[in-house]
């Protein structure tokens, strides 16, 4: 069997809720209130390591952004709003039907295709920043995917990650809590056995020779409803790593 | 003719005026729209009516460029002074109990509205729509869509409604609003008079109905009188010398000689609001929200605060590549918002309740009321921080950072 990234049985799960990835009240409402914590994280990181001021309106103009795993486009448009020349691949057809034909609606300008990393990797194109956001816990091999990621990267490019750490507050909360006490994402949506350890993350990405830059935990707030960047990494968490130049 | 727009503010009011100026600096396009012709707008004529300013408004208005015009056109309030029946019985709520800076200051509408437009006319990204009657919205895959008139079409991302009591967006967007009639008018007018009354306001309390004297410059002053509508009717009535007369033997001695300056205005008072103010692509603020008995002066803070919020809201959203009518900022705002409101709104019913009222055990209570009051500087101070307007977290423009 060939060693592909997308495991089909998760990309079909996410297919068949397509239609509802841009509904922030819907079975993706997880992500919609997790999105401006990830691009804050995404907005520091790329304004510090490309020297960019925060307070343009497109700080990230001349950039050159992957999305792997994109989805229905939720990182993508903002991405490209702020400047970013933006590609956004997925393994899964309606994933990226639903993403072009949102943008085309919002007249945001990304570029769409259905395919895993490793094809783009085939075709020889590189990016100064490569971005897998809740991703990671879902394909079949970890380290693959990781060093495939790698390969997109231009040499001083960022690479950034997010996902779910692998500890007994996560598979409480995380998995039990939130898939089946309190139905915040679809039950089977995540496989504790898969989550990753920061550690585990950080050893892939040094062996692709990347050095680490920074990590973040995300950090659920019920209370407010609310998603904050923090020091707590037990449950999630964002990391980003550079490429030497 | 189709115009893309960011953000479509319906209503050129005082808080459509500021809403337009704080999110002005975005960058973002913004459309000023109503249905008035522009002469009309920049001086709707005399307009006896005046608008407390608190602490963190007057900050607001500071970091949007509006205080340093307005500053001399505004009197500022050190004392609070309640009284019951008379003077005997009365609270003073000083502002040495809160340091710092005045607790508010009176502003006279004119004066606010005539700066903000001026201010609102130099920015380059707003654009001033007049004489559009709002007939329909629709959503569509872009946004929203408004048909002002026949053959224009405004497409946005964000529609902010700030039309007031009567708004039609929120009308025309369906959302739901509760109301309820005081059966109350207040008259409005300003007075000149020989004794100064400095730099405190006076709440008085007792038939027919509760009277505040809010202090402007130059020996004038602002008169709120609230009374029920056949009595109201009955004052109105009153040839404007007579009315006057019957001022003065209520304020007694305190004022001096009063003579009217200007005209009086009257208006039916009523409790509004809506229980969502916000839907996909649309927001509503001010007036348009809910509108609350004029009894503490509060109508204008809690537009302003409204402002303050929505604008944070959607420059965060914004500066991360959001689309700023996205529900889940705009649910942001309302979750924000919705405590200070349900707040104001029963202190000030409360507050009218009590002290609108002839029942005995009511007035032993206010009485009581008043002194436990006064007896209290922890409670006095509360009163004062909601008068202030620092409960609870302050977004950036009410804390007097840039956005």
């Amino acid at each position: 069997m060939v060693d592909l990234s997308a495991s089909y049985r998760e990309v079909s799960q996410f297919e068949q809720s397509a239609q509802q990835w841009w509904d922030s009240e819907g079975e993706f409402s997880g992500l919609h209130k997790m999105n401006p914590i990830r691009l804050s994280f995404i907005k520091d990181r790329l304004c510090q390591h490309f020297d960019r001021h925060r307070d343009e309106l497109k700080p990230f103009t001349g950039l050159n952004i992957i999305d792997v795993g994109c989805g229905g486009g939720l990182l993508c448009e903002p991405l490209s709003r702020l400047g970013a020349e933006v590609t956004g691949i997925d393994a899964g057809k309606n994933n990226i039907e639903v993403a072009k034909r949102h943008s085309k609606e919002k007249d945001v300008s990304v570029n769409y295709k259905k395919c895993l990393p490793e094809d783009v990797v085939k075709n020889g194109n590189t990016y100064d920043v490569v971005i897998s956001l809740e991703v990671i816990e879902h394909v079949i091999n970890a380290e693959n995917f990781v060093k495939t990621c790698c390969q997109l990267l231009n040499p001083g490019g960022v690479i950034i990650f997010s996902t779910l750490n692998r500890t007994v507050e996560s598979l409480a909360l995380a998995k039990l809590g939130a898939e089946f006490v309190f139905r915040l994402v679809p039950v089977g949506t995540h496989s504790w056995r898969k989550f990753i350890k920061p550690s585990e993350l950080a050893k892939f990405l040094r062996q692709s020779g990347l050095y680490l830059d920074y990590l973040q935990g995300m950090v659920y707030y019920p209370l407010y409803d609310e998603w904050r960047l923090g020091k707590n990494v037990r449950i999630n968490y964002v990391i980003s790593a550079k490429k030497p130049v | 003719m189709v115009d893309k727009i960011d953000i479509a503010i319906v209503g050129r009011g005082l808080i459509g005026g500021i809403t337009a100026l704080a999110l002005s600096k975005t960058g973002a396009t913004i459309a000023l729209i109503d249905k008035i012709k522009t002469e009309k707008l920049d001086s709707i004529g005399f307009d006896p009516r005046t608008s407390t300013v608190s602490k963190t408004s007057k900050r607001m208005l500071d970091v949007l460029g509006l205080w340093k015009d307005l500053d001399a056109f505004s009197n500022p309030i050190l004392d609070i002074k309640v009284e019951e029946g008379g003077p005997k019985n009365s609270i003073i709520f000083s502002s040495d109990l809160v340091p710092g800076e005045p607790m508010s200051y009176v502003v006279e509408n004119d004066k606010l509205r005539e700066i903000i437009f001026k201010k609102i006319r130099k920015k380059t990204n707003t654009i001033l729509f007049d004489n559009f009657e709002l007939k329909t919205i629709s959503h569509s895959p872009q946004g929203i869509e408004l048909f002002p008139k026949k053959d224009v079409k405004i497409s946005t991302n964000l529609l902010v409604g700030a039309d007031g009591r009567n708004s039609a967006v929120r009308r025309l967007a369906g959302f739901k609003s509760k109301c309820r009639q005081y059966h109350q008018k207040a008259i409005v007018l300003i007075v000149k008079h020989s004794i100064s009354q400095r730099n405190t306001a006076r709440q008085l309390f007792f038939p027919p109905g509760p009277l505040a004297i809010l202090p402007l410059k130059d020996n004038r002053s602002s008169i709120v009188w609230t009374m029920d509508i056949p009595t109201a009717d009955k004052y109105l009535k009153l040839p404007p010398r007579n009315f006057i007369k019957e001022l003065e033997s209520r304020v007694g001695k305190s004022l001096g000689s009063i003579s009217l300056s200007g005209e009086i205005l009257s208006y039916q008072l009523d409790l509004q609001f809506a229980k969502n103010i916000v839907s996909p692509g649309i927001s509503l603020v001010g007036d348009a929200a809910r509108i609350i008995h004029p009894i503490a002066g509060q109508g204008l803070n809690l537009g302003l605060r409204d402002v303050a919020v929505l604008a944070e809201v959607v420059v965060d959203a914004l500066r991360l590549g959001l689309d700023p009518g996205d529900l889940y900022s705009l649910r942001k705002y309302e979750r924000w918002r919705s405590l200070d409101t349900a707040a104001m709104v029963a202190s000030t019913d409360g507050i009218n309740k009590l002290f609108s009222n002839k029942i005995p055990t009511l007035a032993f209570s206010r009485k009581f009321g008043l002194k436990l009051i006064d007896s209290s500087n922890l409670i006095k101070r509360f009163f004062m921080r909601q008068a202030i307007g620092e409960l609870g977290t302050l977004p950036r423009l009410l804390r007097g950072e840039e956005l």
